[in-house]
């Protein structure tokens, strides 16, 4: 789900760039130096999911785990996925530095997002599991929404392409979902302190 | 093989990417990308194969673009987004990421954001240490990934213990942190020079900003 550099318009990309740095100086106003290696370590967690890939038929997709990572996170989010992000555009060609405003609306937007529904109860109309299930799903549903807006926004043109992009999508939302509902029962039973603290 | 300076590679990298995403691809723009092909000559084509693997999401876009619009948009920008990879795939092929960290430093970036990004770095190696000893494991009690539910189970178990393993790393390194009197610098070695194949580079990625304001 990362864009490339060279596909989208000047306006776009600057002005992506600029919504990016606010949330990301808004991340970095409140990092404290303990919470460092807690921002380093779901860092890493999100780069390393990128690794692995699930087959899905004939096709493979793989978890970014957003969901998660932004309720343990909070604000901080828009840090972590920005190291990230940048570390992938660099060492791994995923992305590109031009569209790293972009991509950083992409994935940390929706995963601050589920950790404000989260926070506020939003999501206390769920069973838990369905909770649970929810957090993966609704994370690449709205991932999936800002990236097919951002594209829409840089050129007409794009408009099918994100229809296109939004519907290859859609198992995918399924089976985040799916992990995130696993991970964290996994999760409730090891270290059931920080699912409590999260208020999961 | 020709070292180049981080620094300079990043900042190459950032100024080539900026100039490529909003311009009209010329031979000319080729240089700066022939030039760090040469610096790596040894590793062309693993370099290439990376390229290819790259491609499927600028594929799609292209075969969209080219129902939509005139062949030589949807081409300019299927050649613009594999400049700009190639580009950063090269002068980034034989980084570790650590000296990303000493570019940054060297850059002046805010010493929190540089030791975030260091101890990134340690906890992907952590992890992807762990992935590939759970992977192992899997394969060897002949777990095969397929679309099941119980597949989707194992990767969210897979998942839940990665995620166990760094938040125990996380709490170990912040305890590290406060016996050490850690106040969100880290001390950084720097070794990096600047050589005149560096200059070169700045000098061909200079000539394309030149040329972009004054033709």
């Amino acid at each position: 789900m990362h864009i490339s550099d060279g596909i989208l318009t000047s306006e776009v990309a600057i002005g992506s760039a600029i919504i990016a740095t606010s949330f990301l100086l808004y991340s970095f106003k409140d990092l404290k130096n303990k919470n460092i290696a807690i921002v380093s370590s779901m860092s890493a967690l999100f780069f390393i999911a990128s690794f692995v890939h699930i087959p899905l038929g004939f096709v493979q997709i793989h978890l970014i785990l957003i969901g998660i990572i932004g309720i343990i996170l909070g604000a901080q989010v828009f840090l972590a996925i920005f190291i990230a992000l940048l570390l992938q555009a660099t060492l791994l060609g995923y992305g590109g530095i031009s569209s790293l405003g972009a991509n950083l609306i992409i994935m940390s937007l929706p995963a601050y997002l589920i950790y404000l529904a989260s926070k506020y109860g939003f999501l206390n109309f769920f069973s838990e599991k369905i909770k649970y299930f929810m957090i993966g799903f609704l994370a690449v549903l709205l991932s999936t929404l800002f990236l097919a807006l951002i594209l829409a926004l840089s050129k007409e043109e794009y408009l099918y392409a994100s229809y296109t992009v939004f519907l290859a999508n859609v198992p995918a939302m399924f089976i985040e979902g799916l992990v995130t509902l696993f991970l964290i029962n996994y999760l409730k039973k090891s270290i059931p302190d920080l699912i409590s603290e999260a208020k999961l | 093989m020709i070292f180049l300076s981080p620094t300079i590679s990043f900042v190459s990298a950032i100024f080539y990417s900026i100039f490529i995403s909003f311009s009209n691809v010329e031979l000319l723009y080729l240089l700066p990308i022939l030039y760090v092909l040469f610096c790596e000559y040894k590793n062309i084509f693993q370099i290439f194969k990376r390229l290819i693997f790259l491609n499927l999401f600028i594929l799609m876009i292209f075969i969209v673009l080219l129902l939509q619009t005139t062949f030589e948009e949807a081409f300019n920008i299927y050649l613009r987004t594999n400049m700009i990879i190639l580009f950063n795939l090269t002068v980034f092929y034989r980084s570790s990421g650590y000296d990303i960290v000493r570019a940054l430093n060297d850059l002046k970036f805010p010493n929190k954001v540089v030791s975030s990004i260091y101890f990134t770095l340690k906890m992907i190696q952590i992890l992807s240490d762990e992935l590939k000893s759970i992977r192992m494991t899997l394969r060897a009690r002949g777990f095969r990934a397929n679309s099941s539910l119980f597949t989707y189970e194992t990767y969210g178990n897979l998942f839940g213990h990665i995620f166990v393993k760094s938040i125990k790393k996380a709490q170990a390194l912040e305890e590290s942190f406060n016996l050490r009197g850690f106040h969100g610098r880290i001390y950084l070695i720097n070794q990096i020079k600047i050589s005149y194949f560096d200059l070169i580079l700045l000098f061909l990625i200079s000539m394309l900003y030149v040329k972009g304001f004054v033709v």
